[in-house]
């Protein structure tokens, strides 16, 4: 089964206090050569069929992300699959925030694949074409 | 008499101190829960304190999609009443009602003290009741009470009147311009983040000076406030 990933992150401007005291903290490890650090949340989405990204985005622009504060990006993680389904399991990028304009996706064939795999767009089934 | 309801969502810690602020203004109180999306017929609402369904995700972003919030969208933005304190404004600003945000404290602490604020603007449902620049002494009680948008938001809000209360004497959590309260542009949507329902009596508040908020909607409703309650005194 894919999973769809959403990782919401704090916008830029936006100050994160909990991300500085972690920061503040790693001289305690005896860490020296960190500028920053900051803190966002991971949300891993199990569909019960294909993965769905533009439902997945809608998820995420509605509930899992505040566009006030955040930005998110969607990708499908690869998860072990039977062979032959390969070329459907590429990390897929859409990053969005409160900007109307539509994400950039990009497609991915991954490194990883066998020599005389054709190399096929990875379009999973079920994903949008954009 | 003049109703107004006050929702419990799981997770709420003020919903009883609201109804009974209610009550001491000189309305009924009616106790609304969040899976019923049946306004029972109030004349406003107030979305109380504490931590809504643990402020998972963001504080106040599950409350958003509860029952009763889609029915107080819709009311709202035809007009209805609706105060929203601390997790209430929480939800205000996640539902979109309110613009901006809150967010972590910027020191990082929960803080709880009693708090001084400018009342900024008396034309709301909310605040006719005090005078212009009237200071207020209400307590506050939040680990994620600072307020951000966008500067343009910000800007907009200032030049338009939006911002209804502002901390004095102090900020408690790193609010952007020191705003305690904001509302919408018709006025009948306010929300704060300190207390007004802690200071409804002499014996639990620091002041009765948070009543002032509760008999402001009775006026607005055109109705008449207890006679016990008075107006709101000029501390």
């Amino acid at each position: 089964m894919a999973r769809v990933v959403v990782d919401v992150m704090l916008k830029p401007e936006i100050l994160d206090p909990a991300g500085q005291a972690v920061a503040g903290a790693l001289p305690r490890l005896g860490v020296s050569d960190v500028a920053s650090v900051r803190i966002g949340k991971r949300v891993e989405i199990e569909f019960t069929g294909e993965p769905d990204l533009d439902r997945a985005r809608e998820i995420a622009d509605k509930l899992l992300a505040n566009p006030v504060i955040e930005d998110f990006s969607i990708r499908v993680e690869d998860t072990p699959a039977p062979a032959g389904a390969r070329a459907a399991s590429g990390p897929v990028d859409a990053v969005a925030g409160c900007d109307p304009v539509e994400p950039n996706v990009s497609v991915q064939t991954p490194a990883a694949l066998p020599a005389d795999t054709p190399l096929v767009p990875a379009q999973p089934e079920g994903e949008p074409g954009q | 008499m003049t109703r107004i309801g006050v929702v419990t969502f799981p997770g709420s810690l003020d919903d009883r101190d609201a109804l009974r602020a209610v009550r001491l203004a000189g309305a009924e109180p009616v106790a609304l829960w969040h899976d019923d999306a049946d306004l029972h017929g109030v004349d406003a609402v107030v979305l109380p304190g504490g931590f809504s369904y643990g402020d998972y995700l963001r504080c106040g972003a599950i409350a958003r999609f509860s029952a009763a919030m889609g029915s107080i969208v819709d009311a709202a933005r035809a007009g209805l009443p609706v105060l929203g304190i601390c997790n209430g404004f929480q939800i205000l600003c996640e539902a979109h009602l309110l613009p901006g945000a809150l967010t972590r404290n910027q020191h990082l602490h929960f803080r709880n003290r009693d708090q001084v604020l400018r009342v900024e603007h008396t034309g709301t449902a909310w605040t006719n009741g005090y005078a212009q620049g009237q200071e207020i002494l209400i307590p506050v009680k939040n680990g994620e009470g600072c307020y951000v948008a966008d500067p343009r938001t910000l800007d907009e809000l200032e030049a338009e009147g939006r911002v209804v209360f502002r901390y004095v004497g102090g900020n408690p959590n790193g609010s952007q311009r020191d705003i305690a309260g904001v509302r919408n542009a018709a006025g009948n949507v306010v929300g704060l983040m300190p207390h007004p329902e802690h200071a409804i009596e002499a014996l639990t508040g620091p002041s009765v000076d948070g009543l002032g908020m509760f008999t402001s909607v009775l006026a607005h409703l055109g109705a008449p406030a207890a006679a016990t309650a008075g107006a709101p005194d000029g501390r």
